[in-house]
């Protein structure tokens, strides 16, 4: 490292601290912002990712879990299980809706996932069971813990919409998608809760294989056979359901990310530039001393890398100190800190220090070294 | 005021000092801007040799600063030939012209232009690097230099701790740093009161005498003269006289 760029950027703390605080608080913001996206993408796709159904059948242009507008009779399923290379076949009843705690004032409601399931099968019901009663008889709800910690909702509580009413008997983990969670009743509860018409109507059927190898194959077979029915492979349900959620946060997050890139470049920039033009004259002096324009360059880009290479440590270094922390405080503040996201912010810091580098380093090629003769 | 006493060098030994170093022939420059021109210098010629120190005097705006650089290789003359130690620098890129500068030519400033964030040692160490010492010897070099000029208890020093004429000698110190064979020196003595410019230029004249250094001061400082082996005097850019200090 060049003598000239060491002693020039730690003879202004004031200004290196302000230089690396706005390059730090950059990364920070990307870092958070980054954070935040993947742990919701974690998040919102892993209930529909864990439930083990190799084919996830719903009426046709639905292809995800949380827009659940599909309408299947109860009889597919039967017809279903018919096809030999099918092992399980399990339908569920889901519902987006508000409930509210019994007691409370009606409008402090809460958005719940309702799952009704089949408690004999298994597959589409709570993923993990960490408190009370398994399955929930008649008239029972288990409830995700995360709904349990965000929304006060405790075993032996009594849940209400409308006129009907649910009594938590258990938390589950595994199923909550953020602005959500899931709640499991058995089908019969939740044909009762829902008062479906026809009872044997159905949102979607899931199914495991004999050969889970040939499910995309065997899917629009399927779709060939039984049309008006979707057939969706887990993985692609699951894929399509993080992007039904984060897709509408997506443009958002990368405007932010464009301007939180934008804020720490104009601040190392501005400071970097500020600093160049300060000590116009000593340029001008190493100039006239023979010193070449790259060697000048070389100091500009040194100062720039310095403070982008700190801004960066302590932007990252909050990051995953601050966002799991701020986790334990705010549920919904859901991050998920990946060393590759890590590895892409030092990629986007460097590209900022460059950057910061350039107009400085335009200017000094018009310093004229004469200049330092003047008084 | 105080006087300063004249003080000439030994004669100079034989084969080092005499070759010429810098030699300005028919140098003119002409700043242009739109339709205005302005002649800072017109048709000058001198030279000076090795182990000489020549004094340029003149009053401000004659275009002693103009000279100063053309001879420093960091301005190319309009018209005219300008060696440095037998090269031709006249028509050279900005590439080789600091190449020049970074070997051959040495500045002494009036404002001394010791950068602020370095330590005495290492504004010198930093010449001498550039020139083409590793940092070792650099090191050796810029311990030498400020011991020599009486510095060695100041080598840590920043500038704004020291006074001026520490400072100058620093600077003096740095321009010595590459081992230049031209030193040229712009108003030297301006900053400093009487007797801090008397020591100043005695200890330049004793040092470039020492070391066979050509030696150019630039200054309107009438002083100046008697460390002068030859005195130039410059008005409107042309060549006065030259006086009776001519050897």
């Amino acid at each position: 490292m060049l003598l000239v760029a060491r002693k020039n950027l730690f003879s202004e703390k004031t200004r290196l601290a302000i230089s690396i605080g706005g390059v730090a608080l950059s990364v920070f913001l990307i870092g958070i912002l980054l954070s935040l996206f993947r742990g919701w993408s974690e998040r919102v796709g892993s209930f529909v990712e864990d439930v083990p159904a190799d084919l996830w059948v719903a009426s046709e242009g639905t292809t995800d879990f949380t827009a659940a507008a599909s309408i299947l009779p109860g009889a597919l399923g039967t017809r279903l299980e018919l096809i030999p290379e099918t092992d399980v076949v399990a339908p569920l009843i889901v519902r987006p809706m508000e409930m509210s705690h019994a007691g409370n004032d009606p409008d402090d409601t809460f958005d719940v996932h309702f799952v009704g399931y089949d408690p004999e099968i298994g597959l589409g019901g709570p993923l993990e069971v960490t408190a009370g009663k398994s399955p929930p008889g008649p008239g029972e709800i288990i409830v995700d813990e995360q709904m349990h910690r965000r929304h006060d909702v405790d075993i032996g509580d009594r849940l209400v919409r409308g006129t009907k009413s649910l009594t938590v008997v258990g938390y589950s983990r595994g199923g909550d998608f953020v602005y959500t969670q899931v709640a499991h009743v058995t089908i019969e509860t939740a044909v009762d809760f829902l008062e479906l018409d026809p009872p044997s109507q159905r949102t979607f059927f899931v199914m495991t294989l004999d050969d889970p190898e040939d499910r995309k194959v065997f899917a629009r077979r399927l779709e060939v056979a039984l049309p008006g029915v979707e057939f969706t492979t887990g993985e692609d349900f699951a894929a399509e359901t993080r992007d039904r959620i984060l897709g509408q946060i997506l443009p958002i997050l990368i405007v932010v990310l464009i301007v939180a890139f934008i804020v720490g470049l104009a601040v190392a920039g501005l400071t970097i530039y500020t600093a160049t033009i300060e000590k116009s004259r000593e340029y001008g002096i190493l100039k006239a001393e023979g010193f070449t324009n790259p060697y000048l360059y070389r100091v500009v880009f040194e100062q720039s890398m310095i403070t982008g290479i700190m801004g960066f440590l302590i932007g990252a270094g909050l990051t995953i100190l601050i966002g799991p922390a701020a986790q334990g405080q705010v549920p919904q503040f859901v991050v998920f800190v990946r060393w590759q996201d890590i590895l892409g912010i030092a990629g986007a810091t460097l590209l900022m220090a460059l950057i910061a580098a350039y107009i400085p380093v335009r200017r000094l090629t018009s310093i004229d070294p004469v200049s330092v003769f003047k008084g | 005021m105080t006087r300063y006493p004249s003080s000439k060098a030994d004669p100079p030994e034989p084969g080092h000092e005499r070759r010429t170093i810098l030699r300005l022939a028919g140098v003119s420059k002409v700043y242009r801007s739109g339709d205005f021109e302005v002649t800072a210098l017109d048709d000058v010629s001198f030279h000076v040799r090795g182990g000489e120190i020549v004094a340029v005097m003149g009053p401000s705006g004659s275009g002693k600063t103009t000279l100063l650089t053309i001879a420093g290789a960091l301005l190319r003359p309009s018209v005219g030939r300008v060696h440095v130690c037998g090269i031709d620098v006249s028509e050279m890129s900005e590439g080789q012209l600091a190449g020049v500068r970074r070997n051959k030519v040495g500045f002494i400033y009036q404002s001394f232009n010791l950068l602020e964030a370095l330590s005495a040692l290492e504004n010198v160490v930093l010449v001498a690097q550039n020139h083409g010492h590793d940092k070792q010897a650099a090191g050796e070099r810029a311990r030498d230099l400020l011991e020599m000029f009486g510095l060695g208890h100041r080598m840590h020093s920043l500038p704004k701790k020291m006074s001026d004429g520490e400072k100058q000698r620093v600077a003096i110190a740095r321009a010595l740093a590459k081992d230049p064979e031209l030193l040229l020196a712009d108003e030297p003595t301006a900053n400093l009161d009487a007797k801090r410019g008397h020591e100043v230029m005695e200890l330049l004249r004793q040092k470039a005498m020492e070391l066979h250094k050509a030696v150019v001061v630039v200054s309107h400082d009438n002083r100046i003269r008697q460390f002068a082996d030859r005195v130039v005097l410059l008005e409107d850019g042309r060549l006065r006289d030259d006086d009776t200090h001519s050897v």
